[in-house]
């Protein structure tokens, strides 16, 4: 007999299940709970997802990861995460995960035992070589690369087949970081670290959507701001979002004049006396560039650039020209506002922590903007000091500890360029080559990479990681070209992608905890993961393909190791490229035992601050030591204001701007396939502001077409979404492979960093 | 018009019908994918993974743009309820009803009511309180939901929820089958009318919780849980 309150309790778990079931459709909820405790256990690992590197715990039971914790043990997040790191796991779990190779027979790809595709991937680059030469052949890596499988694709492409033709995608997401570190201190990677957050009392940053992008460390902000008085966030963007909504002072300018912004706030440090003379005197010297320097927008255009020696007078007089009222007039920003600014970096009293990704790096003149946030540091002494900390955040996993670190662009080597013989050396005396085994020339940047294969320069590519056909600006030159007869296109991933879609052979990939490896951070932390799981069907870590394929090639000298102890070997042969206190990394014992370990690490302890001999045992002297530069000082280089390559114009009035939103990472091939995730955001769409729709009579979910020069596409309107861009601009988010907005970009790039610009060009906007 | 007038119109009609077909089909071949039809991608199964449909993606996006879709809230809560927002117990769970203030971070806009809790008589429900109040960045980790089909279905399993009432013997007090990271505060769940009915609890006077609750997860820092090879 059922009593009123039973059925009241029945129905409404009806109720509940079914709303459960709308909610989670796709997941299996037990029944009945466990009446046992779960034999689950909790292992380390890195996030997969972007360059913060927070520290998660994988709750893994039958050989299946079920749950994730923060790791509280990890000095990044300290048991915090974000959504996509809560629900990372589920990434592995997609039912279309790649099992099998495949073959492309007669324009289809069909399954052919692993074996016998890398026999093929093997003989493809052997033919290719004997018909077209070395540089005939490239890798395409990626941030997400683990440090063992950058080392040994730069390894078998350098030391064995004897090409530069290694590059990566994070060309695309931080080579402007790297030149402008190199320009500015001659070694790359930041002084500071995550620790800064908790003693910086302003925070600036630099065109960073840091609310969704790095939600974790934005959470550090608003931590202390709640902790510490006088704690202030200033958000300097060209759109409003979340950022700017929580920060204290949200200041917009337009698109590129960030340049003029850095310039004005230089010139007023000068002008009012707010610079630290003593700072610049001893550890300071004065350059400038050539200006004039072009956008990459041709084929093979080559640039090197040349630095004159400037006095500090000369520089001031160069940057005197960046009045607040110039300023305001270029960018937008009111000259109170610039005067506010400077006033923050100007006053002795507060220290500055200034923070950026894309909306810097991704930049025509990528290099300047990162060497003007320097300047403002190094005119206040601002710098290298706990709290005092421009700092370059990173958006993939490993884009610093494999690119940058190992080296994997066609310029670099696991330590140095290809271009200093000394280099070479060293790496040819590691490798057991000969020295002229290394060409002393780099091949291809990634987009002159992706325009030789539509020539025809390089016939044969391997991508491992990544996912070109969503990320390459302009895309349809990229597609075609790859697409081209007599082109052989091998793609390591996990799931199929429009990458694949152009692929000839797709090799399934062992994912993130399906294989050992490492990440490094973008606080020059190196984190290890274990293997915990088994990878799916034939599916290989990209590190083993690519010793299969180097064996079959001959090169078993060169990859000795046995398949159990090879992440280890590697690790121990990588890091002899970096002895010495300025980069010496962890032992490989230290790294399985702690949730990361920053480098230097010299006498067993992390070095957090660099160029100060307080924190870094590479610094001599009793202070400041900018060791990386010849004359061991800072670089502070005058960069004008240049115009982006393509403005607003009468055809195209708007500007257009691309980037991502929280929920979702890097192209979403994972991200989307996580129900959670792809719920909360489940496609792209394009953000107007409010004036714009209302002109063009558009509300939300309008079809809304846009066009560029290059191309055009149709996207619902989100009007008073989570970001508002400035009147006269667009933001379309580029996660979404059904809704391909590079189809519309330009492929302009720094000259110098050879990095795209995805954040302006001129488009077109009218309701479809 | 003779018969043969009438096939030869018939013909041309058929024709243009034809290319007309052939053109829809081309255009949206080209329009809505960089994928030849003849090229599919292919999963393990061999067939099509995911035919690409602008048309479903632009629905989809409405759907989201307007908010319309957002599922129920349930009261009062239940235990089933309250896993359903969670892919795995422990979770963050997802956000069941529109964003008040999509472009805000949380912080005051969410905890106007779910630091307190109440009566949401939008909703017909109390509010669950939030254990963390002073993480404010509360999109971070809480996602909207919409009610779109997942893109691919996920063999993800879940671990199992634990059992409630684990005493050791009938009578003594249960012990805490959850991490306490995060859910320190213990009366935010389990008391007050927006606690889930099944566990909550008969005694919220005793706010002294772990006095005689123990806690029974470890809770996994990394340097107790470091893996073997």
């Amino acid at each position: 007999m059922i009593d009123r309150r039973t059925l009241l309790v029945q129905m409404a778990t009806a109720a509940a299940m079914a709303a459960a079931a709308r909610l989670m459709p796709d997941i299996a909820f037990a029944a009945q709970a466990a009446d046992h405790p779960s034999d689950l256990t909790w292992q380390k690992a890195p996030c997969r997802f972007c360059g913060v590197g927070c520290g998660l715990l994988i709750g893994v039971e039958s050989g299946r990861a079920r749950a994730v914790k923060g790791d509280p043990d990890s000095s990044v997040n300290r048991g915090l995460c974000c959504v996509k790191g809560y629900h990372s796991v589920m990434a592995l779990y997609g039912a279309d995960r790649l099992r099998r190779a495949l073959v492309r027979r007669n324009g289809t790809l069909v399954p052919v035992p692993m074996r016998e595709a890398l026999d093929l991937v093997a003989s493809k680059i052997k033919e290719t070589i004997a018909s077209h030469g070395k540089d005939a052949v490239a890798i395409y890596g990626s941030g997400q690369w683990t440090i063992p499988d950058g080392y040994v694709a730069s390894k078998l492409w350098r030391a064995g087949l004897g090409s530069n033709n290694v590059e990566a995608n994070a060309r695309l997401c931080m080579a402007s970081a790297v030149t402008g570190f190199a320009t500015t201190f001659g070694l790359d990677e930041p002084m500071g670290c995550y620790e800064d957050i908790e003693h910086a009392d302003v925070f600036v940053l630099w065109g960073n959507n840091m609310a969704e992008m790095h939600p974790v460390l934005f959470s550090r902000l608003l931590d202390q701001r709640q902790q510490r008085r006088g704690v202030t966030i200033v958000d300097l963007a060209t759109r409003t979002t979340r950022t700017s909504r929580a920060a204290d002072r949200s200041i917009l300018f337009l698109p590129q004049a960030d340049l003029a912004v850095a310039n004005g706030i230089a010139h007023l440090l000068i002008e009012r006396g707010w610079v630290d003379r003593e700072f610049i005197r001893k550890h300071v010297s004065f350059h400038k560039g050539k200006t004039g320097i072009g956008y990459g927008l041709a084929d093979k255009e080559e640039f090197t650039d040349e630095a004159a020696a400037l006095t500090f007078e000369e520089y001031a007089r160069l940057v005197s020209e960046y009045t607040p009222e110039r300023v305001e007039r270029l960018s937008g920003v009111a000259a109170r506002d610039l005067r506010y600014l400077a006033s923050l970096y100007g006053d002795p009293a507060r220290k500055v922590m200034s923070l950026w990704c894309m909306g810097v790096n991704q930049h025509t003149r990528g290099t300047w903007i990162n060497n003007l946030v320097y300047n403002l540091h190094l005119l206040t002494g601002k710098i290298a000091t706990p709290g005092n900390s421009p700092f370059s955040l990173t958006g993939q996993p490993s884009a610093c500890g494999t690119v940058r670190e190992v080296g994997t662009l066609t310029n670099r080597l696991p330590h140095g360029t290809v271009t200093n013989a000394e280099d070479r050396r060293l790496a040819a005396t590691i490798w057991g080559v000969a020295p002229e085994t290394i060409p002393a020339k780099p091949a291809y940047h990634a987009v002159e990479m992706f325009r030789a294969l539509d020539r025809g320069d390089v016939r044969f590519m391997w991508i491992q990681v990544t996912n070109p056909m969503v990320t390459m600006p302009k895309l349809a030159r990229y597609r075609d070209g790859a697409r081209k007869d007599g082109r052989f296109i091998v793609v390591s991933d996990v799931y199929p992608t429009p990458t694949t879609d152009i692929a000839d052979v797709v090799l399934p990939s062992a994912m993130w905890i399906e294989r050992e490896g490492m990440y490094g951070n973008s606080e020059r932390r190196t984190q290890h993961f274990a293997q915990q799981l088994q990878p799916p069907g034939e599916a290989m870590s990209d590190t083993w393909q690519l010793i299969e394929v180097a064996r079959r090639l001959g090169f078993e000298k060169l990859f000795p190791w046995s398949e159990r102890e090879h992440i280890q070997r590697i690790w121990e042969e990588y890091i002899r490229f970096h002895e010495g206190a300025e980069h010496a990394m962890a032992p490989y014992e230290e790294l399985r035992r702690r949730p990361g370990v920053m480098w230097p690490f010299v006498d067993g302890k992390e070095t957090k601050w660099r160029y100060h001999a307080a924190t870094d045992p590479a610094a001599k002297g009793s202070g400041f030591d900018f060791y990386g530069k010849p004359d061991r000082r800072a670089w502070i280089w005058f960069r004008p204001y240049e115009a982006a390559p393509e403005v607003p114009d009468q055809e195209y009035p708007f500007w257009l701007g691309t980037g991502r939103v929280v929920e979702h990472w890097h192209t979403g091939s994972m991200t989307m396939r996580i129900p959670v995730l792809h719920r909360a955001v489940p496609s792209a769409y394009v953000e107007l502001h409010p004036d714009d729709a209302a002109r063009l009579r558009v509300v939300n979910g309008t079809p809304v077409r846009l066009t560029t020069r290059r191309g055009t596409i149709v996207l619902p309107a989100q009007v008073d979404g989570r970001g508002r861009p400035a009147p006269g601009q667009v933001f379309v988010p580029f996660f979404d492979e059904k809704a391909l907005i590079n189809e519309l970009t330009l492929d302009a790039f720094c000259p110098i960093s050879k990095q795209p610009d995805y954040k302006k060009c001129a488009v077109k906007v009218e309701r479809a | 018009m003779s018969v043969s007038d009438r096939r030869r119109y018939a013909r041309i009609a058929m024709a243009i019908a034809l290319s007309a077909a052939w053109v829809f089909v081309v255009g949206r071949a080209v329009r809505g994918s960089d994928v030849p039809a003849a090229l599919p991608r292919l999963g393990d199964s061999g067939t099509p993974s995911r035919p690409v449909d602008a048309e479903r993606s632009a629905r989809e996006s409405r759907a989201v743009a307007s908010r319309e879709t957002a599922p129920p809230v349930d009261s009062p809560r239940t235990l089933r309820g309250f896993y359903a927002r969670r892919a795995y117990p422990g979770a963050p769970p997802v956000i069941p009803h529109p964003l008040a203030d999509p472009e805000a971070v949380g912080g005051a806009v969410c905890l106007s009511c779910h630091r307190e809790g109440g009566w949401a008589p939008a909703f017909g429900a109390y509010t669950p309180v939030t254990p963390h109040p002073d993480l404010v960045n509360c999109v971070q980790c809480h996602v909207a939901s919409t009610a779109v089909d997942a893109l691919v279905r996920t063999d993800f399993e879940a671990v199992p929820p634990p059992a409630i009432g684990r005493a050791a013997a009938p009578g003594e007090p249960p012990p805490i089958p959850h991490s306490l990271r995060m859910r320190e505060n213990c009366l935010a769940c389990h008391a007050g009318p927006a606690a889930v009915v099944e566990i909550r609890v008969t005694h919220p006077e005793f706010a002294e919780c772990m006095e005689c609750h123990a806690a029974g997860v470890d809770d996994g820092a990394s340097s107790k849980a470091v893996g073997q090879r």
